[in-house]
């Protein structure tokens, strides 16, 4: 199945989108403004939590988009430390996102 | 002098005698305190081949020459001595106060000679040592004792599982701080000595107060502005490491058959803070404050490395349960993480599983020496052997490995394999470069790079277990900062690469005694499960051919022979005489 971006006409509702089914059917306005997301997954830990009611979330988010972008989207400040590890690699904020990312977000943690 | 007290105080138990014993400077100046004091000590004063538990042995306790300043994270002190669990030559350090007291009470160290007839306890109070009848201690666990000594300054004692000589007995003081690893207080228990109560009013002299204050504030400033500091380890502990450790696939479960936990939200640090009120304990003058406690109940809240061994390892998803567990290791006086990986390789053994109760159970058997625990108590090492299946026992140089798979975290595998004391994290810890990126991130899926970067981090983790400071201060507070404040301390002019070289020598006088004791390069491995097993990540094993080149690499770098041997040169240039 593909997932493509909201219209810039239709209703804008945070977490909505449109989904293709396989077999094309699809609307003219919005095959004119094809823009292909990307889906992530994202999991919260410890203090991050504050940012979000849900620990778990699936985020679609433009193609193209770094770990700063999803941030913002899920409405963490730039400037918050993080320990951001992608598919089990600590990785930086300005790391490209794949489809099929999994993203954990700790806050700066070490011990021993 | 200033820092030091320029004098330790040697304390024979047979002979009921003691001597105090001036320091110099520049022999202070080379070994510094904590590690480096008491394994020269040790490295000095033990024959090769002495049975750890007999009265030949001899057991340190020292402090640094920051110890009892203010400088934070500086109330640390090392217990050392030939090891009953792994043979080696062995510290354990510890925070609270106990140390900040010893040196109140005009000493930076104690050395404990043979074995007091009857159980007794040794007192120091401001200069005078006197050795006391324990007749009416001896049988008591840590907490008990602790609560009847303590109206006479800070304790550190056994509790029953020193006393019966358990090869992973630990020292615990001030309640609920320990030396946690290598079955010290095993040896404090073959020596019939319960406790040392230390108390004093002396002030550490400071050299230059100016340029201390100003170092104190530059440290304390890196501290507070650090999230590590302030944040993580402030708010949650070291628990707060379980779920980052699982996702990372590196949490050992089951005895490392595997290495990811379904219930690790369970027993996380984040469960923790969720269910229970928390009261901070932190130690003397340190502003990181990561030990806690439940509010209103003297429970202790686990560390991460008791979590992952009596929570993932043995398969336990109750977090009441593991603090119970940890509660009862505390108060019997018996190493956490030797204690549940040797469980773990129980069950793994006899194919069983573990409820709640059985695992309560099995560490009250190994605390009273009883049944099977009779046989656990002497570590998973032993117990597999004696079980004719060595290789199910988790550990290096007869030492249990702590929570961290090294399948995942390849320099910490090497770190693991080259650790002076056998399987532990807190030689060179890894994680911080492999995991956190601290202080800068390193891939941590290879060997290459790794056998430079884990003999420095060794030289430099010995140098601060020598100071003696908190490594969980290491990643906000760099050397530099540590060689200004011991410089305006002392008076003596110290520089990183010398506090390096005081940490690289000390490792190779470390060396020299395990080589005495007959341990070779055959020692420097890891158990051959993760050579042979993936622990359920595909390909994961890791390869010996590339484990023993960066081996090979590692001796390179440290100067030493193909054999894992200290040259001549090494030794020469390092000031150590043979």
């Amino acid at each position: 199945m593909l997932e493509v971006a909201q219209s810039p006409t239709a209703s804008s509702k945070k977490g909505d989108r449109y989904i293709f089914n396989e077999t094309g059917v699809s609307n003219e306005s919005l095959t004119h403004n094809l823009e292909f997301l990307l889906k992530v997954n994202v999991k919260l830990f410890a203090s991050v939590r504050k940012f979000s009611r849900r620990d778990n979330l699936e985020i679609n988010i433009e193609e193209g988009s770094i770990v700063k972008d999803l941030l913002s989207k899920i409405g963490i400040p730039q400037n918050e430390p993080l320990l951001v590890i992608v598919n089990e690699s600590t990785q930086g904020k300005e790391t490209p996102l794949q489809e099929g990312d999994t993203l954990c977000l700790f806050p700066i943690i070490a011990g021993g | 002098m200033f820092g030091w007290n320029g004098k330790i105080a040697k304390v024979y138990l047979t002979e009921k005698k003691i001597e105090p014993i001036p320091l110099g400077k520049e022999f202070l100046a080379d070994y510094l305190g904590g590690r480096g004091l008491g394994v020269k000590l040790v490295y000095d004063l033990v024959k090769p081949g002495v049975d750890p538990l007999s009265s030949e042995n001899i057991l340190v306790f020292a402090a640094g020459p920051l110890t009892g300043t203010t400088c934070p994270t500086s109330g640390r002190y090392a217990t050392v001595s030939k090891s009953p669990l792994t043979g080696t030559i062995f510290d354990s350090n510890s925070g609270g106060s106990f140390g900040p007291e010893l040196k109140f009470a005009g000493f930076d160290g104690l050395v404990v000679f043979g074995k007091a007839e009857e159980p007794v306890y040794i007192e120091i109070h401001n200069g005078k040592i006197s050795i006391k009848d324990a007749k009416h201690l001896w049988g008591k666990n840590t907490r008990e004792v602790t609560r009847e000594l303590s109206k006479f300054g800070r304790v550190a004692c056994i509790g029953r599982a020193g006393e019966k000589g358990i090869r992973f007995a630990n020292i615990m003081n001030d309640y609920t701080h320990t030396c946690g690893r290598g079955g010290l207080g095993a040896v404090m228990g073959s020596k019939n000595l319960k406790a040392i109560v230390v108390k004093g009013n002396k002030k550490i002299p400071i050299f230059d107060r100016d340029r201390y204050k100003k170092y104190f504030q530059d440290i304390t400033r890196l501290l507070v502005a650090s999230p590590v500091s302030s944040k993580g380890l402030n708010q949650y502990g070291t628990a707060v490491l379980v779920n980052l450790i699982n996702y990372m696939r590196i949490l050992p479960t089951g005895n490392f058959r595997f290495s990811r936990f379904d219930f690790a939200e369970e027993i996380s640090g984040e469960k923790i803070n969720s269910v229970f009120p928390i009261k901070k304990t932190p130690c003397y003058a340190c502003p990181i404050a990561c030990k806690r406690e439940v509010r209103d109940t003297e429970m202790e809240i686990p560390e991460y490395e008791t979590i992952s061994m009596f929570g993932s390892s043995c398969m336990i998803s109750n977090i009441q349960t593991i603090m119970k567990a940890n509660r009862l290791c505390n108060d019997y006086g018996m190493d956490t993480i030797t204690a549940g990986s040797t469980i773990a390789c129980y069950l793994e053994l006899n194919g069983k599983q573990l409820t709640d109760e059985k695992l309560l159970k099995l560490v009250e058997l190994i605390g009273e020496r009883k049944e099977i625990g009779q046989e656990l108590s002497e570590g998973s090492m032993r117990y597999a052997r004696v079980n004719k299946n060595p290789d199910i026992s988790m550990q290096v140089k007869g030492l249990e490995l702590p929570g961290y798979d090294p399948r995942g975290v390849l320099g910490l595998a090497l770190g693991y394999a080259t650790s002076n004391r056998g399987g532990c994290h807190l030689r060179a810890y890894m994680i911080g470069p492999e995991i956190f990126g601290k202080p800068k991130l390193v891939n941590r899926l290879t060997f290459s790079g790794k056998s430079g970067l884990v003999q420095v981090i060794q030289n430099l983790f010995t140098a601060v277990d020598s100071l003696v400071v908190c490594k969980f201060a290491l990643f906000s507070v760099g050397e530099e900062e540590w060689a200004n404040i011991l410089s305006a301390v002392t008076g003596i002019d110290f520089v990183s690469e010398r506090l390096l070289e005081i940490g690289e020598r000390v490792w190779n006088i470390e060396k020299l005694f395990n080589l005495k004791e007959k341990f070779s390069n055959k020692d420097d491995t890891l158990p051959e499960r993760f050579f042979q097993e993936d622990g359920g990540v595909e390909g994961r094993n890791i390869k010996k051919d590339e484990f023993l080149a960066s081996l090979l690499e590692y001796y390179r770098f440290r100067g030493w022979s193909e054999k894992g041997i200290p040259t001549k040169e090494k030794l020469a240039q390092l000031n150590i005489q043979m």
